[in-house]
Formats: structure tokens, C-alpha cells, sequence
């Protein structure tokens, strides 16, 4: 387990950097104290192992990310810092779960096929994040809407099953 | 589940965010986040088949001897990539060794196997239900169950030892055996003298009374040595059961009990018993090692109970125990089993009782003051009075405080010869 605790150690830094250099570099000094502040809070509750300590520093970190994007934080740090703490949230999970349960069989390799699903997850989420940023199409107010009300009603059919197929 | 939850309502505050106030940034920040849940579906667990045996290193144990239990799981389905197996064991099992879960990869057609070692006081046990939750390796997306996988385990009650006992009841069993039988015949102790018949060995001629008659001679009899027939009463009243700090005295009237048992089966004698509570658990009489193990089965399945029938010894079924047998009781006893058990000693029975000692038990709760010490003299004064009353009519009465070791009180108390009163009036 030594190495998930050394990579979310790093996601949950790279997390609250990212989030207060956006801030920082936007002229916020407080709100990027705030937010490393926050991740060492969150750096100590992965020590205290309260998963409710996780789900609630990824809500902060969401809330901060779209005030930045509505302040005019760039995106870029938002992204980066948004997708480190979804990774940190459920390597945070990942853990707890395994130190609770002790008993577990083959460890490490349970270990690394998390990490190798989480590493996909991350890459794919941060590259598709980064072309949505950057690619820029202007789009009619009928389509736009037509699209969100796609995405929601997709999204909402997607909730839907996993909270079917999951007990 | 809930983690679920939460990510889809983070999921969709962004996406509604970014909607309403057309800001396609915060819509962005929404895509990892939706990978995340696409990942989850794509590696969705398929609902798992699994065949699940459990085995006990032994069903029947003694207090205290550990026990491993063992469970292997057999996946007859597609592979699942984290499987959690949780156990769940009884109340009053302490886990000693190990853990009841395993979390693990299980391949198809692969087999795990968890084992985990608990140690318990007397009862019987009963193992049913596993937990089982399968997951990917996210942790998002899960299936639960309880799977039925039965097993029993029976603790027996550690039997106090005791040496030999001394019984006397007034009728014995055919089989050779090590208590006095009334009768003359082949033994070892003097019995009486009688004429000689022919066919007497020459060296039990007893030399001295024929040397006093001119044409008579005269042989020694000796008594024979036979079985018995013992029937043991648990006294199961709650009424009669005390609890000091999660300390029962029913307890130790089962230990005493267990190693009565034990003893008189050890001499030959054919033991039957009676656990007088919430019902009537007869264990009918036998010899051996077998009947030793439906004894502490019985035992091991006591438990205290109220019943308005048998609040009183008055429903005592007298018949399971032969005539003139010997009868222990192991009870706390109450002013109301005096009537009965002077009754079944009117009938001919021969009756021992074994009375753990329940003021002293109780008495150990409360600090001692003026009020406590008074309190506790008077109940001690009612107390030596009833047994006092039972031991007039020809009882055995063992007053046993359970702080002393049990055999030292039996040899102590069975060494002084109890009165052998024949005439018993029933007090009514």
C-alpha cells in the first residue's frame, strides 16, 4: 500500500497547488492560501482514514474550480486540479477500504490494477478536458440547448443504470 | 452506493452550472468526472456465481478449545475483480486468530479459501449468513448478498472434576459396580454371617462363630457391589438464577453438574438427566461414552428459563427416574422445593443436593455496610434453615459457595455420614 499512499500524497499536493497557483497567479493570494490550507486538512484527514473527509475536500474543490471559472481563473489549473482531486478522492477510498477489510489476498497486485484503471481514468478525463478547452466551436443557442438537454438526459440514463446495476 | 450518489450530484451541479450560466469552461470540468462514471460502466461487475463451503476443524468442542472455520469460495461465473467475503460470526464466539473476511481477485473458476480461528463459552452456535460484495476496481459500482452457508458448533461446559463419590441408594442394577448394594454375595466388605451351604468356599467360613456351635458351621457374608441408577435435575429457573457482572450462577451449576455426570458415568453407573426450566430436557438414562456426550450436548444447550408451569419442583416427573434410585440436584434451591423434595425422599429415593450457594454469589455486588452485612445474615440464617430441614429428612445437602473448589466441598461434605432417617413425615 506504500505505493497508493505516496501517489495520493501527490494528487491531493498537486491538487491544492494547482487550484491555489490558478488563484495565486489570478491576484486571489487568500483564496490560494485557503485552498492549500484545505489540502493539508485533507492531507491530515487521509491520515485519521474518514473517507467523508475525501467527499467532502473533492466538493470544495469542484465549488472552487467553477468560482474560478467564472472568475476567470485559467482553466487549464482548474482542470488539472479538479481531475488530481477525483483521483485523490478515490485513492483515499481505495485505501480505507483496504486497511479496514486487512485480510486481503495478493495485495499488490489489487493494488496496481487500481492504479493502472485509475491512471486511464485520469489521463482520458484530463485529455478530454484539455480538448473541450481548447477546441472552440460557435454554436447556435437552439443546438446548445438541444446539446445540454442531450448530455443531461444522457448523464441522467447513465446514473440511472449504474444505480440499478449496483445494490 | 453513496459514493455514486454523490459523484452523479457533483456531475450534474457542474453540467447544470455550466448550462445556465453558458459557461462551456465549467461544462469542461465535468469530463473527468463523467470518464470516471463511463469507466465504471464499462468494467460493471456481472452478478457473481459463487459456491461457498464452510467446514469446522469440530462440531462438539470443550470450553475454551479453539475452533477453525474454514470457508472456500468457488467462482462459477466470469472473473470478478474485487470480492469481499465477510463472515459473520455468532454472538459469544471471540475471534482468536485471523479474520472473518477476505477481500480478493477472483478469476473464473477460481477458489479462495479464508479461515479464521474463535474460541467460545458453552452453547451452541449456529453459522448461517455471509456477506458478499463484489466490485470493480473502482469501487463504484457494486453487487451485495447474503449467501446461506450453514454450520453448527456446540461447546460443552467444562465438567468440574471430582473424585469418586459415594452413593448409597436404596436399589442398585444388576452389573457389577463400585456401590454398595444392600445385598450379600461376592464383594470385598463384611456383610453378615449364615449358616453354611454347600458349595461355599472353605475360606469365607468363618472360624470363630462355628467354633461356639458343635454341628453348625458358619460363613461371612459379604455385601455386593453393583450400579446405580443416578438421575441428575438441573435446576433452569430463572427465578432461582442469579447474575453478578455478566456472571451467571447457572453457570457453575452446569460445571458442577458436567462433572457429576462424569464421574458417576467414569464408576459405570447408568446416568440419566433432567433440565427443570423453561421446559422438561430429558436426557434419558445410559451408560458410556455415548450417553456422556448426550449429557454434555444437554448441557451444552441449557438455558434458563420462566414457565408458569414449572415456576415450582411440583411437576417434577417422578417416573423418569427409577424407584429407589439416587437423585442429584443441583439448584440454588427456594423455600418451595422443600414439600418436593422431602416428597421424593418419602418415595425412597435417595437424594443429594447441590446447592451453589446464591447469597454469597449476590452478595459479592454490594459494599458492605451496616444495612448490606444485616441483609445478607438474615438471608444466610433463612437459607441454613432450609437445608437444615432437608438434611433432618435424610438429604444430602451440599451447600456449595462457588468461590471454593468443588471437589474439596463434595469430599468435605460426603465424608460426615448422613443420617439414614426411614421415616419421613410429608409436610404439607
Amino acid at each position: 500500500m506504500k505505493l497508493t499512499l505516496r501517489i495520493m500524497t501527490f494528487t491531493t499536493l498537486i491538487a491544492a497547488g494547482m487550484l491555489a497557483a490558478g488563484y495565486g497567479l489570478y491576484g486571489k493570494p487568500i483564496a490560494a492560501l485557503l485552498f492549500v490550507a484545505l489540502g493539508l486538512l485533507w492531507l491530515v484527514g487521509q491520515r485519521y482514514q474518514k473517507p467523508a473527509v475525501g467527499s467532502l475536500s473533492l466538493l470544495c474543490w469542484v465549488i472552487g474550480a467553477v468560482y474560478g471559472a467564472w472568475y476567470g481563473v485559467k482553466s487549464g489549473w482548474l482542470l488539472g486540479s479538479v481531475t488530481s482531486a477525483l483521483l485523490t478522492w478515490d485513492l483515499h477510498y481505495f485505501t480505507y477500504r483496504m486497511q479496514e477489510t486487512k485480510n486481503v489476498v495478493n495485495v499488490r497486485t489489487l493494488e496496481r490494477a487500481h492504479l493502472q484503471r485509475l491512471g486511464l481514468v485520469g489521463g482520458l478525463g484530463l485529455l478530454l478536458g484539455g480538448l473541450a478547452l481548447t477546441i472552440k466551436l460557435s454554436l447556435r443557442f437552439g443546438v446548445m440547448v438541444a446539446l445540454g438537454l442531450i448530455a443531461v438526459l444522457g448523464l441522467s440514463r447513465l446514473v440511472h443504470y449504474l444505480r440499478q446495476e449496483s445494490d | 452506493m453513496r459514493r455514486l450518489l454523490f459523484l452523479s450530484l457533483l456531475l450534474y451541479g457542474l453540467v447544470l452550472a455550466g448550462l445556465t450560466t453558458l459557461h462551456g469552461n465549467v461544462v469542461a470540468l465535468a469530463l473527468p468526472l463523467t470518464v470516471y462514471l463511463l469507466a465504471a460502466f464499462i468494467y460493471s461487475p456481472e452478478k457473481p456465481r459463487l459456491v461457498i463451503t464452510r467446514a469446522l476443524s469440530a462440531t462438539t468442542v470443550h470450553h475454551g478449545t479453539p475452533v477453525v472455520v474454514t470457508l472456500t469460495v468457488v467462482n462459477q461465473g466470469g472473473r470478478l475483480e474485487e470480492v469481499l467475503i465477510e463472515d459473520t460470526v455468532p454472538p459469544g464466539l471471540t475471534l482468536i486468530a485471523g479474520e472473518p473476511w477476505i477481500q480478493a481477485e477472483l478469476p473464473a473458476n477460481g477458489t479462495i479459501e479464508l479461515s479464521y480461528t474463535v474460541q467460545g463459552k458453552r452453547g451452541t452456535y449456529s453459522f448461517r449468513y455471509l456477506h458478499v460484495m463484489v466490485n470493480e476496481h473502482l469501487g463504484l459500482l457494486c453487487h451485495r448478498g447474503w449467501l446461506e452457508v450453514t454450520g453448527n458448533l456446540m461447546v460443552f461446559p467444562e465438567p468440574l472434576r471430582l473424585e469418586r463419590l459415594d452413593i448409597r441408594p436404596l436399589r442398585t442394577r444388576g452389573y457389577a459396580g463400585p456401590i454398595p448394594s444392600r445385598l450379600a454375595g461376592s464383594g470385598t466388605d463384611f456383610y453378615g454371617v449364615r449358616e453354611y451351604q454347600m458349595g461355599d468356599p472353605l475360606r469365607w467360613i468363618n472360624w470363630r462363630a462355628s467354633a461356639r456351635h458343635q454341628y453348625t458351621l458358619f460363613t461371612n457374608e459379604f455385601e455386593m457391589e453393583r450400579i446405580a441408577d443416578v438421575g441428575l435435575i438441573l435446576d433452569a429457573r430463572q427465578r432461582n438464577n442469579v447474575v453478578v457482572d455478566h456472571d451467571a450462577l447457572f453457570e457453575y451449576a452446569i460445571g458442577a453438574t458436567a462433572g457429576l455426570a462424569e464421574t458417576f458415568l467414569n464408576d459405570g453407573n447408568r446416568v440419566g438427566m433432567l433440565v427443570y426450566g423453561r421446559g422438561l430436557e430429558m436426557t434419558y438414562p445410559g451408560y458410556g461414552k455415548v450417553q456422556r456426550e448426550r449429557l454434555m450436548q444437554a448441557l451444552a444447550r441449557a438455558k434458563t428459563g420462566d414457565s408458569l408451569v414449572f415456576e415450582s419442583l411440583d411437576y417434577l416427573p417422578v417416573r423418569f427416574f427409577p424407584a429407589k434410585s439416587q437423585i442429584v440436584l443441583v439448584s440454588p434451591l427456594c423455600e418451595d422445593d422443600l414439600a418436593v423434595l422431602i416428597r421424593l425422599r418419602a418415595r425412597g429415593y435417595q437424594i443429594m443436593v447441590v446447592s451453589p450457594d446464591p447469597v454469597t454469589f449476590e452478595a459479592r455486588q454490594f459494599t458492605p455496610n451496616v444495612d448490606v452485612n444485616f441483609a445478607i445474615r438474615i438471608a444466610r440464617l433463612e437459607r441454613e434453615l432450609m437445608l437444615r430441614r432437608l438434611r433432618r429428612v435424610g438429604i444430602q445437602v451440599i451447600d456449595w459457595r462457588v468461590d471454593r473448589p468443588f471437589d474439596k466441598v463434595m469430599r468435605t461434605a460426603l465424608v460426615r455420614p448422613t443420617p439414614q432417617t426411614r421415616i419421613v413425615r410429608m409436610e404439607r
